[in-house]
């Protein structure tokens, strides 16, 4: 049985932590992010990691890193309050496209 | 081109021709799974794309939710009633196994209704906050739903890398390899058997000779 964790921006960690995903944090810097998500990736009993889009597109590398090392957490970035990720925060792109010789849309 | 260490026997002919044929079956093997493995990728790649705007739609509804909670109530009021509260979701890890790659299974699990920890009262606040909820409920299963298609293509993708990188080894090293040796040892044979040949007929006008000659 794993947990979720959720960094993102204050509203939407707020938000999380009432409906009941109790781990729900916010940062203010990029550094403070990368730390947190390290942290939390480091933890065994995190499955799940949901990051803002708003935060995501700051920790990219560190995001990439994570996914391709690692089986779990697994980390997943969802859009904020007037903010969609961006193609280039997608983890998989660089190895569909290695594997499959094609660039997803 | 001179292959060294290669013994010129017609034992060690036979057992590369061997080595050759298992080669090539290995390769065909690999060659089918890893077709196999681009077809179920492919499928897997169409279903994320799903997946992710059903992420995005379940998100902008709980947004937009929360903006008609917060013009109802009043944003103040709507984020003092934003406080934390105990954790009801689990995430239940398992696999299964597709053509031989475990592939990972996530289930999301409600330990806890939303009722049951988030006590507030129903007179002074709206409906809307108790649709939040469960709009939030919404957007977790499909993040986790997300989750487990997106670390089944890791797994995907991973395993299909390997496999092309076996396929390639096999195609360009390993098999022109042992042909270039078949190639040495068939020519150093026929080689052998000329020189062969050559010294019975040397042998043959020698003896002829000497028996000519009466010697």
């Amino acid at each position: 049985m794993g947990k979720i964790a959720v960094i993102a921006r204050e509203d939407v960690a707020a938000l999380f932590r009432w409906a009941g995903v109790r781990d729900s944090f916010s940062v203010n810097t990029e550094e403070e992010a990368r730390e947190l998500l390290y942290k939390l990736a480091k933890d065994p009993k995190y499955t799940l990691i949901i990051v803002g889009a708003s935060i995501a597109e700051k920790i990219v590398r560190a995001i990439e890193l994570i996914t391709a090392e690692q089986e779990y957490p697994l980390i997943i970035t969802i859009p904020e309050r007037g903010v969609t990720p961006s193609k280039r925060i997608d983890p998989l792109r660089e190895l569909l496209r290695r594997a499959l010789g094609i660039e997803i849309k | 081109m001179a292959e060294l260490g290669v013994r010129v026997t017609r034992m060690e002919l036979f057992k590369l021709k061997k080595r050759l044929e298992v080669a090539d079956r290995a390769r065909q093997l690999l060659e089918e799974k890893r077709k196999i493995l681009a077809m179920e990728l492919m499928k897997y790649v169409d279903k994320i794309r799903e997946l992710r705007e059903n992420v995005n739609r379940s998100l902008a509804d709980l947004y937009d939710a929360l903006v008609d909670a917060e013009m109802l109530m009043g944003k103040s009021v709507v984020r003092g009633l934003l406080i934390p509260s105990a954790d009801r979701f689990e995430i239940e890890e398992s696999s299964r196994s597709t053509i031989g790659i475990s592939i990972p299974v996530l289930k999301l699990k409600m330990t806890k209704g939303f009722m049951a920890t988030n006590p507030y009262s129903f007179i002074t606040t709206s409906t809307k906050l108790d649709e939040i909820a469960g709009k939030v409920d919404d957007v977790l299963i499909s993040v986790v739903e997300l989750a487990e298609a997106q670390a089944t293509v890791k797994r995907l993708a991973e395993e299909l890398d390997k496999v092309k990188r076996r396929v390639n080894a096999l195609e360009r090293i390993v098999i022109p390899k042992i042909q270039r040796r078949i190639k040495y040892i068939e020519m150093r044979l026929e080689e052998m058997e000329r020189e062969d040949m050559f010294r019975l007929k040397r042998i043959k006008t020698c003896l002829e000779r000497r028996r000519r000659t009466g010697v």
